[in-house]
């Protein structure tokens, strides 16, 4: 810069120059390094070390992507479960599959589009948070498919919604948790207070009640999907005012959760969601409520290739396989006969539609 | 109340280290709003190291030099590039948080767990320890006087010969290992995971610490405590009940505004350094 009065050159210029010239660098790199979003075809490490989802000699050319909400590929439950599905129907059907996270809600409509665009045959928006954002990129591009799990889907051709009767299987986990409890008083740990974490919470407490009408329910809200920490101390508060089987329905908040019941020890149980937790602590996961996103975007994946894709809304319960009881591979031997049993029969009465569970909290 | 008493403490030690850790940063003059990056790194780092040596006092080391390395980045970014600190701050945040998650899937079946952990009471004495040192240094020592020297007045700093590059290098570098050992008890101590963005915002706690304390190591981690406390009390409530009648999010709220409340009625001087964001060298 010039100084008018003068005629000289100040050195003044030079720092704000250079300054930007840094600003712009640090924001480049740390661009690169965050990837943000961070889109990748490297499986998220799941079975061992499988390092490619390019399908092996195929013929189909269909291709699928996907965006996850919030909470990561990595989550160990919800999105990593719609990945396996997604890998499989790659490996399956051999069509081509890519996956892109959400760093932050503002991602959406910018990740959705991006796959639109990009010559993509089915999109999978994953979480009800993705609705308004696949409200708003759908009708652009009629051509492509969308489905959206967990959430509502605008009534567009091109558009469907698969949603899971999740109180279905909290209600059973809750019926094995009161049956099971020896104190007479079970937890239940949410993410964030909303309404698809309440359904879990409703399902759980009507449960619990069939079973064990003594029984207590205390809950705990951790306000986050990803702080462990938090779990950890809310299952050992819950366990500390005598809570002896904790249920969760909270991320990777759940991960707290899980390690605060094992270090507990034996008398102590906590039940895994949405993924089969069972493995993440042998004995002392009771039972997972596994939600089978996978299977919901395999087959949606399916009829894109068979050119049969649907529109409108799927629910799926315990009828039609959407949501389970986990196989208990670890904790089956401590269960009694006779337990097992009611809950199989609480399973039939459910699908008969003589026992409906419900979906909200009462006051 | 003794129960209600531990998960406080349990839950004030990753925020005391990091908030000495910030104290140290901006009494030197170098905004630190990369806390959160260096806890994340930190916590990474040591769960990373512990689970492939089973050693966790190399766990506690990688932690404390992730965090110190972090910090060197800030520094340099601010120092020797002279970016604003704000804004190295905000991209050194995402960029941990991009690096760890991107660490993290590296790792199969995309977990991260050590058997292996550290325990509350040595954590716990170590961060009391750490505030005392840090205390003692910036109030009685003459490398304190220097530090504090130039977060206040560098350009007198610098007539008196003290090289303020130099000072703040160490000062950010020392803030960030200290953020590092508060990533080292978020995820090694008892729990013995690592999850993505697993601080969870807790380094902009600790941030909110530094400032309510007044730049103050015993006054940041008086409010560390008093945040902890908070979170403890609302989660005794929500077992206790209470969560049904008052919304829980209504109750994570309550430590900051009883802070805010306590702060707005005590009355007393801002003595933020004088010279905390200055990029001058």
């Amino acid at each position: 810069m010039t100084n008018p009065l003068t005629g000289v050159r100040t050195t003044a210029s030079r720092r704000p120059v250079s300054a930007l010239v840094s600003l712009v660098t640090l924001c480049a790199v740390s661009l690169l390094i965050t990837g943000c979003p961070t889109t990748s075809t490297t499986p998220p490490a799941t079975q061992g070390g499988t390092s490619t989802v390019t399908p092996p000699a195929t013929t189909s050319n269909i291709k699928a992507g996907l965006v996850t909400d919030v909470g990561g590929i990595n989550d160990k439950s919800f999105n990593a479960s719609a990945w396996d599905g997604l890998q499989r129907a790659g490996k399956e059907l051999g069509i081509a599959v890519k996956f892109t996270e959400s760093k932050q809600n503002a991602d959406y409509v910018s990740n959705l589009t991006q796959y639109a665009r990009g010559g993509y045959d089915v999109v999978f928006a994953l979480g009800f948070r993705m609705q308004d954002a696949l409200k708003e990129v759908a009708p652009r591009y009629p051509k492509v498919k969308f489905a959206i799990i967990d959430g509502d889907a605008p009534p567009l051709p091109n558009c469907a919604a698969y949603k899971f009767r999740e109180e279905q299987g909290s209600y059973l986990v809750g019926a094995l948790a009161g049956l099971m409890t020896k104190s007479n008083k079970v937890g239940f740990i949410g993410g964030e207070q909303m309404p698809l974490i309440e359904k879990f919470q409703a399902g759980y407490a009507a449960g619990v009640k069939a079973t064990n009408p003594q029984a207590q329910v205390v809950v705990g809200y951790a306000q986050s999907f990803v702080d462990a920490s938090k779990g950890q101390e809310i299952a050992i508060s819950q366990m500390g005012s005598g809570a002896d089987i904790l249920y969760h329905a909270s991320g990777n908040v759940g991960t707290g959760v899980i390690k605060a019941v094992a270090a507990k020890g034996t008398g102590f149980y906590a039940i895994g969601v949405d993924k089969d937790q069972d493995g993440d602590a042998p004995g002392r996961v009771l039972t997972s409520m596994v939600k089978r996103v996978d299977t919901a975007v395999f087959d949606v994946c399916k009829s894109v290739t068979t050119d049969s894709f649907k529109s409108g809304t799927v629910t799926l319960g315990l009828k039609e396989g959407g949501v389970s009881l986990s196989e208990m591979k670890y904790t089956k031997k401590d269960v009694p006969p006779a337990v097992l049993q009611k809950i199989d029969g609480l399973k039939a009465d459910i699908i008969a539609g003589t026992v409906t569970p419900p979906t909200t909290i009462g006051p | 109340m003794n129960e209600l008493l531990a998960a406080a403490i349990r839950q004030w030690v990753p925020l005391a280290f990091a908030a000495t850790g910030g104290v140290v940063s901006e009494r030197s003059g170098v905004v630190n709003i990369a806390l959160e990056g260096m806890m994340l790194a930190g916590a990474f780092a040591s769960v990373s190291a512990a689970s492939a040596t089973g050693n966790t006092l190399l766990g506690l080391l990688a932690g404390l030099l992730a965090g110190a390395l972090v910090g060197l980045l800030h520094a340099v970014i601010t120092q020797a590039l002279r970016v604003p600190h704000i804004l190295s701050g905000v991209g050194i945040n995402l960029g941990m948080l991009g690096l760890t998650t991107y660490a993290l899937r590296l790792y199969e079946g995309g977990g991260l767990e050590s058997a292996a952990t550290l325990s509350y009471p040595v954590m716990a004495a170590a961060a009391a320890l750490a505030v005392g040192l840090t205390t003692l240094v910036l109030a009685r020592t003459p490398l304190g006087l220097r530090l504090r020297a130039c977060g206040e007045n560098p350009g007198a700093a610098r007539t008196a010969g003290v090289s303020v590059t130099r000072v703040r290098y160490g000062a950010v570098v020392a803030s960030g290992a200290l953020a590092g050992l508060g990533g080292v008890a978020l995820a090694l101590t008892t729990l013995g995971v690592f999850t993505e963005n697993m601080t969870a915002g807790r380094g902009y706690v600790a941030l909110a610490a530094v400032i309510f304390g007044r730049w103050n190591p015993l006054g940041a981690a008086a409010t560390a405590f008093f945040f902890a406390l908070g979170d403890a009390v609302q989660i005794a409530l929500q077992t206790a009940g209470l969560g049904g009648r008052i919304p829980p999010d209504f109750l994570s709220l309550l430590p900051y505004v009883l802070t805010l409340i306590a702060l707005g009625t005590i009355r007393s001087r801002n003595i933020a350094p004088a010279a905390l964001g200055d990029p001058s060298v």
